[in-house]
Parts: C-alpha cells; structure tokens; sequence
C-alpha cells in the first residue's frame, strides 16, 4: 500500500482507476512531501473523544482531499511554476489534468462521505467546498489591488483556509451525531479564529519573520497579492507609498520604505500584539467548547489550546 | 475579532449622546423635500398658515427622528448592526444608550408626530389620502423585528414614503393643495436618495449577501448591481433635466447639470472597471458617488432659490 508522508494513509492507489493515465503519479507527488496538518488536526480531535478509527480515517482522508484538490487548482490559478519545492502538477502534468484531478479528488470526497451514511457531514462538507470556492474567487478578484484593505482580507482567509480548520473541529462532532448549536457556534468561533492565525503566521514568512521553512521571500507581493501583513503595514498610507512599498525587489527595500529595520521590527511587534488578542479570543472559545465536554473528552481542550504555537508562532509547542 | 486590551469608549454628556442617536447628517432626507416646498411656497406667497406649516415641519422631522430611532433599536434586535460595525449611530453598540431606552424614545417621537399631525387632517382632510398608505407602508415597514431590511422592496418603499408621500402630503399641509410638480418631484427625489443607499449596500455586498440580507443590490448581485446603479445614476440624472425643462429651468442651472453630467464620467467608468466586492476601488468610488448625490441635493437648492427669490 503505497504511504503518504503522514501516518494515517490518507492516499492509496488502489482507491482510484488504474486506467486512467498519470493520475496516480500526479497523486504521488501530490500527498507525498505534505506535512498532512489538517489531518493530523482531525487525530487531535478525533483521538479524545473516541472516534472510531474507520471514521477518523475518513475524516482525515476527506480533509486532505479537498485540501489538496484545493492546491491543485490554486497552482493553476495562480499560475505557481513549485509546489513545495517540486515542479507543480499542471507544469508536469497539464493544466486539464490537474483541474481534473482536482475535480476528482473533490467527488470522491462526496462518493466517500455519502457511503459514510451521515446527511449532516455531507450537507456542512459541501457548504465547506462552496465557502473554500468562493474564498479562492474573492482571492483572485483582488489579485493586483494593494489597497485592500486587512478586513477585507480577513473576509477572504476566514472562507478560503479558515474554513478547512473549523471542518476539522466540527466534522468528528458531527460524525458522532453530536449536534448542540451553542458547542458548534464556539467550535466555528475557534476554527475561525485557528485559520486566521495560521494564514496571518503564513503570511509573515512571506517577510523572513520565523521563516524556518525558507518560503521564498516576498513571493505574494511578486504575485500580485498583498497579504494580511502587508495590509497591515499599508495601513494609514497614501496611494503613492503603498505603491513605491509593493514595488520594492527584496526585502531591505521594502524595509526602507517602512522607515528602516527598527521601525519594520516595530511593526511585526504591533502585528503580533494584534494577533495575541485572537490567541486570547480562541482560548476563551475553547473554554466555552470545554463546557460540553464529558470528562473523558476535556483533553481535547488541552490538546486543541497550544495550536496557536505552532499555527502562528511557527514554533513546536 | 477582539484585541487583548478592551478599547473603552468615554461617553460624552447626554446632549451629545442623543444628537449622536439622531445622526443630523441624515436630516438631508427629509429637510431637502421639506425646503423643496417651503422655500417657494414662501417666495410665491402660498403658505396658507404658518402654524400649520410649523406643525407640520415638526411632525416630518419628529416621525423621521422616531423611524430612526426605531430603525437602530430593531437593528440591534435582529443583529443587523454587527454587519456593519462603523454604521448606525453607535450609541447602543458604545453602550451609551440601552436598546430600550432608543425603542421607547422613536416611539414617543413617532407618537407625538401623529398627535401633531391630527390638527392638520382636521383642518386639511386632503391629507388623509396622503396619511393613510402612508401610514400602511410605515407600519408594514417597521412592525417587523429586521424592519424594511426584511423585504426585497422594502427600499423602494422607503422610496415612496421618503419622495412623492412626503412632498405632496407636505405640501398639503403647507399651501392646502396638492399638485402634480409635487408629486413628480417627490418621485425624483426618491429614486435620488436611493442612490446613496445603493451605493452603501453595494460596498457591503459581500457581507449583506451572507446575511441574506434582501436589497435591490444583493438580489442583483455584483454584476448586475454595477449596471444597476450606473443606470440608476443615469437615469434619476435625466429625470432631473425633464422636471427642469418642465419648469423651465434657468440657463445656469442647465450650465451646473452639463457640469455635473461631464463630472459623472468618470465615476461612471471606474464603476464599470471593478472586479471585486471586497476590492479597495468600492469604498472610494462610494465616496465620489455620493459627492455627485450631494452636488445634484446642490444644485437643485440652488435652482429653487434662485425661482423663489
């Protein structure tokens, strides 16, 4: 059985049709080198409040389908030549190929979860697809405006990646029929809330701030993109000094035009200072998630609460 | 979203706080239609009884307090106001005013506008024909907890209610009769406060359309509501030209409207250039649009002067 890079075996060959060609190479490459985090996600939940294991592995194998078909399609989209150091699917393949493997992997989201037997999963699943869609259309509707502002932003993330994370909160809740409205209201708050910080933590790599992944440096603004950061920096700016900032070719450039280095360091200080006031929010909303919680299951709050560490902080917690 | 440190907001001394609830700048609605009549019924010599004409001054300006009023206070009921946190007043959101104390204030001015009111259709009984769809409209309107922002229409009602049923039942109550110049003015002047409203629900698309909030520009959508209101701008301008053509407008009034109508160009243009609801162009061209709404409120004061005069 061929192995993703993770431990649950979110990919198998077996799973799709051998006689279509280059769809399990483009596969391969595609589950292979992923960190599988949304999956892991899924364990974390999963783990605490017992599910069982056939129904955890569907969860995580949905999740990574559809966000791995979500890649797919972003790289075409986007027109981004790697993907995670590799040559991007619709380089290698084509760019039919890889909007159709995308498709693929979203059906088989629906074929699978459908055999599962649970109306509710499938129902919040397909809203979950059609908010990711529409997050990626809003994206690409703003693609070369720099005056967009971080609470616009913020609208897009919270429906293109904020929605994956509360998925992983809310899907094991509603595999195991457990439906209250006020536990699913403070879940979403949090998955919210976990999404923000990981695409605001993303988007400081984009700047060299604990880049210890070495993401290319200032790759969004070459694109086209001004993400939440470089919203955040624009803030109070004229049109002229917004745009002498997102014509800046590296990094000191860029700086300079904030004013120098200290004063670019004051800046992720205020940005992280922001950002502590959602670690606080998202704590209180796994306070309230705790209030439902049988004894057993309280360890899910401890497991879910040191996320920001490595969501937004980058660091192991 | 909330950051770590709470941002405490000093209230400020109650006269303050309640100017703030009234929101003045919003008068304009109905103070233009209220000038549009009094100002040449002045001039002409037509005001039939200047108490009457102060009751009724006071009960338009009290009923549109108390719809206001009324307006933030369902607003907050139905959560309409976390849609849009830098709209409305904030004195509720700011926790200067309970949401009681806001109902219970529009309704007493809403109460007291139609006390005023009843001299006025005993003396003038023309102006219950005025009065009463009038009063259906409102109450359709307003007895539901999300108010007029719970029907598709409910704009365009505001619409009749803020322009033809206001200027003619004002003119009623002013000169003692009711004309046709009123009444398609009134018309006017509605689709032209409509504009700054269009324009407002349009930035707020994204949001509004989420909340399944049912305006003209939510049901439209994005791209149809772009050719919404650059007709919309197009055509309430042209219906402008015909009244002044009708009233045989003065050549420096014809002279501002080219003007204006040159000016239009390119708000027009970069409203047909943008691609996203959520994009940084929306707010400024909401902004360049409502500067065309007030030089037309502008323009068309500055012609009834000059004609009362």
């Amino acid at each position: 059985m061929q192995r993703s890079g993770i431990d649950l075996k979110i990919y198998d060959p077996r799973d799709f049709p051998a006689y279509l060609p280059k769809l399990s190479h483009l596969y391969d490459d595609l589950f292979h080198g992923g960190k599988g985090f949304r999956a892991k996600l899924i364990k974390m939940v999963s783990q605490p409040l017992s599910l069982p294991g056939r129904t955890e592995h569907l969860l995580a194998q949905t999740i990574e389908f559809i966000h791995n078909a979500s890649l797919l399609h972003d790289d075409l989209v986007d027109r981004s030549v790697l993907r995670r150091g590799k040559p991007a699917a619709w380089t290698k393949y084509s760019p039919e190929y890889a909007v159709l493997a995308g498709d693929y992997l979203l059906a088989r989201v629906m074929v699978n979860l459908s055999g599962f037997g649970n109306i509710r999963l499938v129902q919040y699943t397909a809203e979950i697809i059609s908010d990711l869609l529409e997050g990626e259309w809003l994206q690409d509707s703003v693609v070369g405006d720099f005056f967009v502002s971080l609470e616009q932003l913020d609208r897009i993330h919270d429906l293109k990646t904020a929605s994956l994370f509360k998925w992983c909160l809310r899907a094991p809740f509603i595999a195991l029929e457990r439906h209250e409205p006020e536990l699913h209201e403070s879940l979403e708050a949090a998955g919210t809330l976990l999404g923000q910080l990981f695409q605001r933590g993303d988007d400081l790599l984009d700047y060299d701030i604990r880049n210890d992944e070495g993401k290319a440096i200032l790759g969004d603004l070459k694109s086209g993109y001004l993400n939440s950061f470089g919203a955040f920096v624009s803030r109070g700016k004229s049109r002229g000094e917004i745009d002498r900032l997102v014509k800046s070719t590296d990094l000191r450039e860029f700086q300079n035009h904030l004013g120098g280095s200290a004063a670019f360091e004051k800046l992720v200080k205020d940005f992280d200072d922001v950002n502590l006031g959602l670690i606080a929010d998202y704590n209180r909303r796994l306070d309230r998630v705790e209030a439902f919680l049988s004894p057993s299951e309280k360890d899910l709050v401890k497991v879910l609460r040191p996320l920001t560490e490595l969501l937004y902080w980058r660091r192991k917690p | 979203m909330t950051s770590s440190s709470a941002i405490v907001v000093k209230a400020p001394l109650w006269p303050v706080i309640w100017l703030k609830a009234l929101r003045p700048r919003s008068f304009l609605t109905v103070l233009f239609p209220i000038y549009l009549i009094l100002v040449p019924a002045a001039g002409f010599g037509e005001i039939l009884d200047p108490v009457l004409t102060l009751l009724a001054t006071l009960a338009v300006l009290l009923a549109y307090a108390g719809l206001l009023l009324r307006n933030d206070y369902q607003d907050h009921l139905s959560g309409f106001d976390k849609l849009h946190p830098d709209r409305g007043s904030r004195a509720i959101q700011n926790g200067w005013l309970k949401p009681e104390t806001v109902g219970r204030a529009g309704l007493f001015c809403l109460i007291l506008a139609i006390v005023l009111a009843l001299p006025l259709v005993w003396v003038l009984p023309l102006l219950l024909w005025i009065l009463l769809p009038a009063m259906l409209i409102l109450g359709f309107l307003f007895l539901t907890p999300r108010s007029h922002k719970n029907f598709p229409a409910g704009e365009l009602a505001l619409a009749v209610l803020g322009g033809p049923l206001l200027m003619g039942g004002y003119e009623v109550a002013v000169t003692g009769y009711l004309s046709w110049e009123a009444l398609l003015a009134g018309a006017v002047w509605g689709a032209l406060f409509l504009f700054p409203v269009h324009l407002r629900h349009f930035e707020h698309l994204f949001v509004e359309s989420q909340a399944k909030v049912p305006s003209l520009v939510s049901f439209f959508g994005f791209d149809r509501s772009q050719k919404l209101i650059q007709r919309w701008w197009v055509l309430t301008l042209l219906a402008f030209c015909l009244l002044q053509f009708w009233w045989q407008a003065r050549l420096l009034t014809w002279g501002f409207l080219f003007l204006l109508a040159l000016a239009s160009f390119p708000f027009l243009k970069s409203w047909a250039r943008l691609k996203s609801p959520l994009g940084s162009e929306v707010k400024n061209l909401r902004t360049q649009g409502q500067t065309l709404y007030l030089l037309l409120c502008l323009i068309w004061a500055l012609d009834v002067l000059w004609t009362s005069l």
